[in-house]
């Protein structure tokens, strides 16, 4: 090969060419060879770069990725026929990065001018944190107020989404369905019961940014989409809700009350169809019921109706009736010695028991249609106190219903240690016993069902999911069905006379029961819990329905079948009609209904 | 010789401005699927809005008042496939129950 060199003194054309020639050739291999290594040499760099980069390279390609969280949806609240009670929205939160921002002087004047506000008080957000790069000004901000953030595009200052929970319903099933916290968890009610169920998970995007904060490339690993919560269905119809607030709202205020409580069940499924409670706070009264997260918000109050127990009264005594005559310790038609007046019946250990009003001597039927004290205290001393204990105890009353509801009391039963003779008279009556709404609802079902007391839920039944479990057996069938019998005669001829529909045949009974002093040492004289359970239509029951009204104001009236009474007639009217049940009364009474419309 | 450098040289630079093009359709492609990226979030945003206010014009009491404010424009549907007049309906007894005027019943019923 010829190298460049001086040109060889050469005199023949022919060999000058060929030299030359060999020179160009020369320099072109040298060229080549030149320009593969320098390629080799840039390849190998760019391999060495990506394996084994430079620790300060490596630290700015490092922050040239960059993370973001991808929003998903908390899962909605649903009622029974599907109406949205609760769903998430993004709404927008304003922050301001103090490191950007042009003059911290005038940003909050900048901002309130913006967003409405006082300067002075988003100034005071931001003086304790001038070194933060994250201030958060305003936590939710209106549409109007978003887009003209927008449009004034300030250095600094940003707009944050954020998940907002919604309520279409307003205070409807407040305090059942709860409320969500700042980081959009459950804390109340049903949004904390099915926290974990509706929880979104966040997906992420890990993308590769330039200098500028744009991204450059996403890998197909880099995006991983958020999952939404999962709805969940409640048992809850919100229309019937909405009848039973607007009922019991009108009682506790026609009565002057101190609060009130209903619960509607549909008693085939166990399904709890409404539960409301609400508090009337009366200026001059004492040892009022008191729940004071309620006066911070309406969603955080507790659930009086499986919270607080109380005592049912004459309610009562239909559950101690069925077992007793099951148990043959008393005929339908047996003639008891009841009272003819006063002053009462006194018990075979000197007690004395009153009655509102003597009818004398009763069959064991009347005594239930009446509400007779005396005639429930002679059956009850002939029953053992293992029989009666037993009987509590079948209708589930002394232990959770469990269902779902946080803070659930098991009522209160006296234990067969403390159970004394005096126990076992008080108890037929409906006394020295404490029960829950739910409680009294779910064992009241066993008489609308076969003698059964199903599982109570807040959940809707889906259609795969129809068959429920009953707990236990409470009364066999006839029993139940006698019961149900004579408690249709408790609305004709008894203290539910004023419970009537002209729609539906009731069967229900009244309690009135007086108010136990909150320091103990026993009941106010002429303070009382007025309450009414009644289950219809007769034939085939549908709903039971439980009214109770705490402290109603004595001159007002205080006896449950005239207070809760007439509230649990309307209730079950009309749920019942929304339910599209037809009336099981009489044809007569529906022509004149018709012309009366 | 000069020829075939040349050739070489020109096929480099043809290959280096092909990946040239190819990692600027990248980088614009990403930028694409970040702004439809975006576009989705927004929409999501509407939707989510309009689910909530769907829910909140479907209240019962929202339908009533819409159902009394229509009452005289509510005209019945006669069932082609019904040979006999119908039963007063659930509808009917709903639309009751939900606190609608008597009068209304009449247009639903039969």
């Amino acid at each position: 090969m010829a190298l460049p060199g001086r040109m060889p003194n050469i005199s023949n054309t022919d060999e000058l060419q060929a030299w030359q020639s060999q020179r160009i050739v020369g320099w072109g291999r040298l060229m080549l060879t030149f320009i593969i290594l320098a390629m080799l040499g840039v390849l190998g760099r760019v391999v060495q770069l990506k394996l084994q980069p430079d620790p300060r390279m490596a630290a700015a390609v490092g922050s040239a990725m960059s993370s973001r969280a991808e929003m998903a949806r908390r899962g909605d609240l649903l009622d029974r026929r599907g109406r949205v009670i609760a769903t998430s929205t993004v709404g927008y939160r304003l922050f301001v990065d103090p490191q950007q921002v042009d003059d911290l002087a005038t940003i909050a004047v900048d901002i309130a001018a913006i967003i409405g506000g006082d300067p002075v008080e988003i100034d005071m957000k931001l003086q304790p944190r001038l070194h933060s790069r994250y201030v958060a000004v305003n936590q939710l901000l209106e549409e109007w107020q978003v887009e003209a953030v927008r449009r004034a595009d300030l250095r600094g200052v940003g707009l944050e989404s954020r998940l907002v929970r919604q309520y279409p319903f307003g205070e409807v099933a407040a305090a059942l369905v709860g409320k969500v916290g700042f980081e959009h968890t459950g804390l109340s009610g049903m949004e904390h019961r099915f926290n974990e169920r509706m929880l979104p998970r966040s997906g992420r995007l890990t993308y590769l940014r330039d200098a500028q904060r744009k991204p450059l490339w996403i890998e197909p690993e880099g995006y991983v989409p958020g999952q939404d919560g999962r709805r969940v269905r409640l048992s809850v119809d919100l229309v019937i809700q909405q009848i039973v607030e607007t009922h019991v709202r009108q009682a506790v205020e026609q009565y002057n009350a101190g609060g009130g409580r209903m619960v509607v069940l549909d008693c085939d499924t166990g399904e709890l169809l409404a539960l409301y409670d609400m508090l009337n706070d009366r200026e001059g009264w004492d040892e009022q019921t008191e729940d004071p997260a309620r006066s911070i918000d309406p969603a955080l109050g507790r659930s009086r109706c499986v919270t607080d127990p109380y005592e049912p009264g004459s309610t009562f005594k239909p559950f101690v009736w069925s077992v007793a005559t099951e148990l043959g310790k008393a005929e339908l038609d047996e003639v008891l010695p009841t009272p003819v007046g006063p002053p009462g019946h006194r018990t075979s250990y000197g007690r004395l028991i009153r009655d509102a009003y003597y009818y004398g001597p009763s069959t064991w039927r009347r005594v239930l249609v009446k509400s007779m004290n005396a005639g429930m205290a002679i059956v009850a001393e002939r029953m053992s106190h293992a029989q009666l204990q037993e009987a509590i105890g079948r209708f589930g009353f002394g232990e959770k219903t469990r269902c779902g509801l946080t803070g659930e009391s098991p009522g209160l039963v006296t234990k067969p240690a403390d159970w004394s003779k005096y126990t076992q008279c008080s108890v037929a009556m409906g006394h020295e016993v404490a029960v829950t709404p739910v409680q009294m609802v779910r064992a009241f079902s066993a008489f609308a069902r076969d003698g059964t007391i199903p599982t109570l839920r807040l959940t809707a039944l889906s259609a795969a999911d129809r068959e429920y479990r009953f707990i236990r057996r409470a009364v066999p069938e006839s029993i139940a069905l006698l019961t149900r019998q004579v408690m249709c005669e408790v609305m004709t001829e008894g203290t539910g006379r004023h419970a009537q529909s002209d729609r539906y045949r009731l069967f229900g009974k009244s309690g009135t029961a007086q108010l136990p002093k909150k320091e103990g040492g026993g009941y106010h004289e002429d303070r009382y819990v007025a309450s009414f359970i009644a289950g219809a239509p007769f034939q085939r029951p549908r709903l039971v329905v439980l009214c109770v009204i705490d402290d109603p104001d004595k001159s007002k009236g205080h006896f449950g079948g005239a207070i809760a009474g007439p509230v649990v007639r309307d209730v079950m009217d009309c749920a019942l009609e929304y339910l599209g049940v037809p009336p099981d009364k009489p044809r007569q009474t529906e022509q004149k209904l018709a012309s009366a419309r | 010789m000069f020829g075939k450098l040349l050739l070489v040289i020109l096929i480099a630079a043809l290959t280096a401005v092909a990946l040239l093009i190819l990692r600027q359709q990248r980088i614009e492609t990403a930028h694409e699927m970040s702004v439809v990226h975006q576009q989705m979030l927004e929409h999501e945003r509407v939707l989510w809005e309009l689910q909530c206010e769907i829910a909140r014009l479907c209240r019962p009491e929202e339908v009533r008042r819409l159902m009394q404010s229509l009452q005289e424009q509510w005209t019945t549907i006669p069932d082609p496939t019904c040979a006999e007049p119908a039963e007063p309906n659930t509808l009917t007894l709903g639309a009751t129950a939900l606190g609608g005027a008597g009068a209304a019943d009449d247009e639903f019923g039969g």
